[in-house]
């Protein structure tokens, strides 16, 4: 099960994490709903991991077709905040995911995870604020 | 009793939901997504819309939900439903939540993740078809929640339980007959219908009709041993 990784979302920031992790040899598996979103990846048809084609919404597709039973860690990067939310909640309770990072545009879902200890998120809005704000700290 | 039920998204089916219990003194909450339809609504029904998603903390809190007893999702997406019903509960402290699903496989996932009742149309269908097939047959099966079901059949004459007590017909203990219903059509108070709670010396007579608890994986046992023909 070591080295396995599951991405859901193969937007921009799934696209790139799952470059990063098929450099890093890691056996990937990366999801989408859309075709074209495996343009994203690098080299596309050199691409070492495993482009899947599907709904994640669907617990059968995410067992059958995304090898979610097999993974120790599960990137979760849709643009889509409700399929998000739950598909972090299903990885924990469901799977037992030891590692789940997701992303979340909206950080009011933020007390809905709370208690999901292997859930991490990561707001990219916030992170923006944030780099804002250091950047005009720096001005100073 | 009156209560503060929540209505949230859904288009013909938020409307139905809304008359049927828009009486006893309910206090209804309707959410919805689509301007267009909460205008119509708003004018139709002289009542208030809150326009917004439903699963969006902020439109929660404009409709004041805090509390309330029912929260409805009835969005044409799951996961929609999904994260409404868990910010209902979870940051609104709504007593019960019901999410509607188009996917089967949906119920059992989202009620092991917390959400009260969950609702498929599809799974509903299925379940009817199967009733229906069952009266035809001198039977009938209703769900009473995911895996128990109620059991009701006709005792016929030909039956080898026919003319026993319960306890004489030594009911397997997959199942549990909880009462009877009997036609008596000259009875002293002119009732015709009786309704006797099961106990051991009850007799079932002919066109008696008898209800049973059982497990869903059950139901073809139970149905062999009571329709067993003498």
């Amino acid at each position: 099960m070591a080295n396995r990784v599951l991405i859901i979302g193969c937007g921009k920031l799934g696209a790139a994490l799952a470059n990063r992790y098929a450099e890093e040899k890691y056996n990937v598996y990366v999801v989408d709903e859309i075709g074209s979103s495996f343009e994203r990846l690098d080299d596309s048809d050199q691409f070492s991991g495993e482009k899947i084609i599907g709904d994640a919404s669907d617990v059968e597709t995410l067992e059958n077709k995304c090898h979610i039973k097999e993974v120790d860690r599960v990137i979760i990067a849709t643009g889509d905040d409700c399929l998000n939310l739950f598909l972090a909640q299903l990885s924990e309770v469901r799977y037992h995911i030891k590692h789940v990072y997701v992303r979340l545009d909206n950080s009011d879902m933020a007390p809905l995870l709370f208690g999901y200890n292997s859930v991490q998120t990561i707001y990219p809005f916030n992170l923006s604020v944030d780099k804002y704000n250091e950047l005009v700290g720096g001005e100073d | 009793m009156a209560r503060t039920i929540v209505i949230a998204n859904g288009t013909n089916e938020a409307s139905y939901i809304f008359d049927a219990f828009n009486r006893d003194g309910n206090k209804l909450i309707v959410i919805n997504d689509n301007k267009e339809f909460a205008e119509e609504f708003s004018k139709t029904k002289r009542h208030d819309v809150i326009v917004g998603h439903p699963w969006n903390f902020h439109v929660l809190e404009k409709a004041n939900i805090t509390n309330a007893d029912i929260f409805i999702a009835l969005s044409t997406k799951d996961t929609n439903n999904y994260a409404a019903c868990c910010m209902a509960a979870n940051s609104f402290y709504v007593s019960r939540t019901i999410c509607l699903v188009t996917n089967p496989s949906n119920v059992e996932v989202y009620k092991s993740l917390g959400i009260d009742s969950v609702i498929c149309s599809t799974l509903q269908l299925v379940e009817n078809i199967r009733n229906e097939s069952d009266i035809n047959g001198n039977l009938k099966v209703i769900t009473i929640e995911d895996e128990v079901q109620a059991f009701e059949f006709q005792v016929y004459s030909n039956y080898e339980i026919c003319g026993k007590t319960i306890m004489e017909i030594k009911c397997p203990p997959i199942a549990t007959i909880a009462c009877v219903k009997r036609f008596r059509p000259n009875t002293e108070n002119g009732e015709p219908v009786t309704i006797e709670m099961a106990k051991g010396l009850t007799v079932l007579h002919a066109n008696d009709s008898v209800y049973c608890v059982c497990h869903r994986k059950d139901v073809d046992e139970l149905k062999k041993f009571m329709t067993r023909e003498k």
